[in-house]
């Protein structure tokens, strides 16, 4: 196919192609180039960002310290322990029926693990 | 101690990336330091449970765009205008006309890079930080993908469409540039 057998119809639907083609390029070219910030971030920097990391632990340790600590969920497990054993002795006092011992093995395995679990945790906070 | 070190040196590898790319998603050097400083800190919080460097920069692209989606809605409450980035006089170094180049074709390229910056601010914001990401960043599709949680595809055809509307209007710009001389002459 040589040049010159193409119209021009056919000539500019080239140039046409090319065109956009070049525009496209360009476009992407720009959307490619990498901006130079080295003048815009401060030489010190990353020096002074790793400092405010400190400051901000101690302000979040002094907004934690501020606010009093309840307990009242774990006094609340320490008087249900104490409700399951008055349980537990009264069902071991009932009937040598299945039902019964059934209950009361339940009501014990509840009492023990729930003491284990009280006692872990009162040494954990000291 | 040791943890402060590592982080300063996380800091320090990453800072230039962090600057750059939010540069390019807000259109300004406009406060850049100091929403630098929010995605290090946000980082900082999260690094404890990271394993791995490339998980690591994933995040702190991800931080960087949620860092500047904030910047946007805080400008578009105040109502206030972007400042363009070719406004912005740090730029002047950068429109100077070079002393190899010819002086009209430098003018020309400027404000080719005027528009394109120009209509890059005014694509949807994830249009935006797709284009920002894939182009400028080189990120693949799948780093894209998990830095913005969103399926490869996605984050393709928000490539696709955000290329084809920023082509069409920095075009229409052109075009209108062209058009204007003949309106002040009529």
């Amino acid at each position: 196919m040589h040049g010159e057998d193409l119209t021009q119809e056919e000539l500019e639907a080239l140039l046409r192609v090319e065109t956009e083609r070049a525009f496209d390029a360009r476009i992407i070219a720009e959307l490619e180039r990498v901006p130079d910030l080295t003048a815009a971030i401060p030489e010190d920097f990353a020096a002074k960002v790793a400092a405010q990391v400190p400051a901000k632990k101690v302000q979040s340790a002094r907004t934690f310290a501020a606010v009093r600590t309840t307990h009242y969920g774990q006094f609340a497990m320490w008087a249900g322990l104490a409700v399951l054993l008055v349980l537990t002795v009264f069902a071991s006092r009932g009937s040598l029926s299945v039902v019964s011992m059934t209950v009361e093995a339940l009501l014990f395995m509840e009492f023990a693990a729930i003491a284990v679990w009280l006692a872990l945790r009162s040494w954990r906070e000291g | 101690m040791a943890t402060d070190l590592s982080f300063e040196q996380v800091v320090r590898e990453n800072q230039t990336m962090v600057f750059r790319t939010l540069y390019r998603l807000t259109g300004s050097r406009e406060h850049i330091e100091d929403l630098a400083q929010e995605v290090f800190l946000r980082l900082y919080k999260a690094l404890p449970n990271f394993r791995g460097e490339s998980l690591v920069t994933t995040y702190l692209y991800r931080i960087v765009v949620n860092v500047a989606q904030n910047e946007w809605k805080r400008r578009k409450r105040s109502d206030r205008p972007l400042v363009s980035i070719s406004d912005e006089t740090s730029m002047l170094e950068d429109r100077l006309v070079h002393p190899d180049r010819n002086a009209e074709e430098m003018l020309e390229e400027a404000e080719f890079r005027t528009q394109v910056e120009e209509q890059l601010q005014e694509l949807s914001a994830v249009e935006r930080t797709v284009l920002v990401l894939y182009h400028q960043e080189e990120r693949s599709y799948e780093q894209i993908a998990a830095a913005l949680n969103m399926p490869v595809g996605t984050i393709r055809t928000h490539l696709h469409r955000g290329r084809k509307k920023l082509r069409e209007r920095v075009a229409a710009v052109a075009t209108e540039g062209r058009r204007a001389p003949c309106m002040v002459k009529i």
